[in-house]
């Protein structure tokens, strides 16, 4: 019918329309629209400083690229909060002022390290060069576009199908021999400490040979887990949906296992806290720079690294004590 | 946590991604997906969709707003589940009454047959909005893009449900002349 194909049209406007009616509300009473005169004048007058709109032009859908020689990783504009990770801009800087933005000059084109052959029409072709300031890394790069020099950071997006090994993730990365160094980290953002020595070898020797069992294994046992801890099937592990479902709607009231009583949540939400429960995230950087993420769930004894895999019940002992979850 | 740490984690292909964004965008998805399904399964089913494809999209792409990018794929998740629904006579929300009163932008709502190129389609709606006063504008998008009710537009704008209602009906006279004028009739 043409009323749907309008309504699937109009699904497909500009993002910018759709953000600016979100963004919108009533009109304000005339003192507040003084208010606000008053304040750009308390500006002229004190010379008070107004921070540019946080938005970053460079971040567009789709511009993903590919250099000749590394087949593996895909490149995309570098964005706000990796300019921090790199240090071309500081810590506690906020918003992408004209400072921000860092002007590449001559002194920060490294060596050559091929050129695009996958990207936009434009810029297929383009010369690609290490970053000075960071010679050894191919995370980072500074490619010659047709509007001047931008920095561009990589990611390897590998996703292993069911029954691949962990192994071959690892191989991907060039680990263990290329693995520079191994992060605990409790939240985002915050690198709790670093394993080394034995430690850092009996972490890997665990994560290896693994196979990956898929995403179902991981919600069946969820199911298991909320099953346990609250003795219902208010939240199961469906067969045919392949997924867990929530049999019951709307907060719920348990008593756990320790006698302890829970409320508050849905049963999917007190499900994800007893999942998350010990969790953390482990961050093996290569010697090239890139990451990988690991995400350990001793809860459900099992840890995902582009695949879900399960862990022994010693296995997990020895990796709670390494990770200090204990 | 901030878009930009957001996309970070699903470019470092960071399972915690789907987490976070589920906290910060589960409310304003969740909200889209009611107002097309009136069903609280149904949005769920949506919302996790949502997350997984935005998981498998998100590299290569990099959202320039995250939020739209997600409320768009919630749409059309919505969308085609209420499609589905409606075979097999279920649904609610505001799809229906949208849908009826976006038959009068058309010409003859029954023909599915059309030269138009959806792109074109797409470009004319956009030019149309742009030349719109901004009020307008924003009641029509929240509207026919977010499905909203003409009582919630009401309650945002501050203006009557009437107001609401006639204005609506104002545009989309005005949509469907437009769009003759610029050979993009439906």
């Amino acid at each position: 019918m043409k009323n749907e194909i309008l309504l699937d049209a109009i699904g497909k406007i500009d993002e910018e329309l759709v953000f600016a009616a979100e963004k919108s509300k009533k009109k304000k009473f005339p003192f507040i629209k003084w208010a606000a005169a008053a304040a750009i004048f308390a500006v002229i007058i004190f010379g008070a400083e107004i921070k540019p709109f946080e938005h970053n032009p460079l971040v567009q859908s789709e511009q993903f690229i590919k250099i000749e020689g590394f087949e593996n990783v895909i490149y995309g504009p570098i964005l706000f909060e990796e300019r921090k990770e790199f240090g071309i801009i500081g810590e506690d800087e906020i918003g992408l002022t004209e400072e921000n933005r860092y002007e590449i000059t001559e002194k920060d084109i490294g060596e050559f390290m091929g050129t695009v052959v996958e990207g936009e029409e434009d810029i297929i072709g383009s010369r690609v060069y290490h970053f000075t300031k960071y010679p050894d890394s191919d995370k980072i790069c500074i490619i010659e576009t047709p509007e001047g020099f931008e920095s561009y950071v990589g990611y390897i997006p590998v996703q292993l199908e069911i029954g691949e090994s962990s192994d071959s993730v690892f191989e991907i990365f060039g680990f263990p021999e290329s693995l520079e160094k191994m992060e605990v980290r409790y939240s985002w953002g915050k690198t709790v400490f670093e394993i080394n020595g034995e430690e850092r070898e009996r972490v890997f020797e665990i994560l290896s040979g693994k196979e990956n069992l898929g995403p179902e294994e991981e919600s069946r046992r969820k199911a298991e887990l909320f099953f346990e801890t609250y003795g219902n099937e208010d939240y199961v592990f469906d067969e045919n949906e392949g997924k867990c479902v929530e049999k019951v709607k709307g907060p719920v009231t348990y008593v756990d296992q320790n006698g302890e009583k829970v409320s508050g949540g849905s049963p999917s939400v007190l499900s994800r806290k007893l999942f998350l429960e010990k969790s953390c995230s482990i961050i093996l950087v290569s010697e090239d720079g890139f990451e990988l993420h690991v995400s350990y769930y001793p809860a459900v004894e099992m840890f995902w690294a582009r695949g879900y895999f399960s862990l022994s019940e010693a296995e997990t002992e020895t990796l709670n004590k390494i990770f200090k979850l204990e | 946590m901030k878009d930009e740490d957001i996309i970070g984690l699903f470019w470092k292909r960071d399972e915690t991604a789907i987490s976070e964004t589920s906290e910060k965008y589960g409310p304003y998805c969740r909200k889209i997906a009611r107002n097309i399904l009136w069903n609280e399964e149904d949005e769920e089913e949506c919302l996790n969709d949502t997350w997984l494809c935005a998981w498998k999209t998100i590299p290569p792409k990099k959202p320039n707003r995250l939020s739209t990018y997600l409320g768009k794929i919630t749409r059309n998740l919505s969308l085609n589940l209420f499609r589905k629904k409606k075979m097999e006579k279920r649904g609610g929300g505001q799809t229906e009454l949208v849908l009826s009163e976006l038959s009068e932008c058309v010409s003859s709502p029954e023909n599915v047959e059309t030269s138009v190129e959806e792109r074109e389609l797409v470009s004319a709606i956009e030019k149309f909005l742009w030349k719109q006063p901004e009020e307008k504008r924003n009641i029509f998008i929240r509207r026919y893009w977010h499905l909203c009710s003409v009582k919630e537009i009401a309650e945002i704008y501050g203006i009557s449900e009437s107001k609401t209602a006639s204005v609506l009906f104002r545009m989309r006279n005005e949509l469907k002349n437009f769009l003759e004028k610029e050979g993009t009739a439906l």
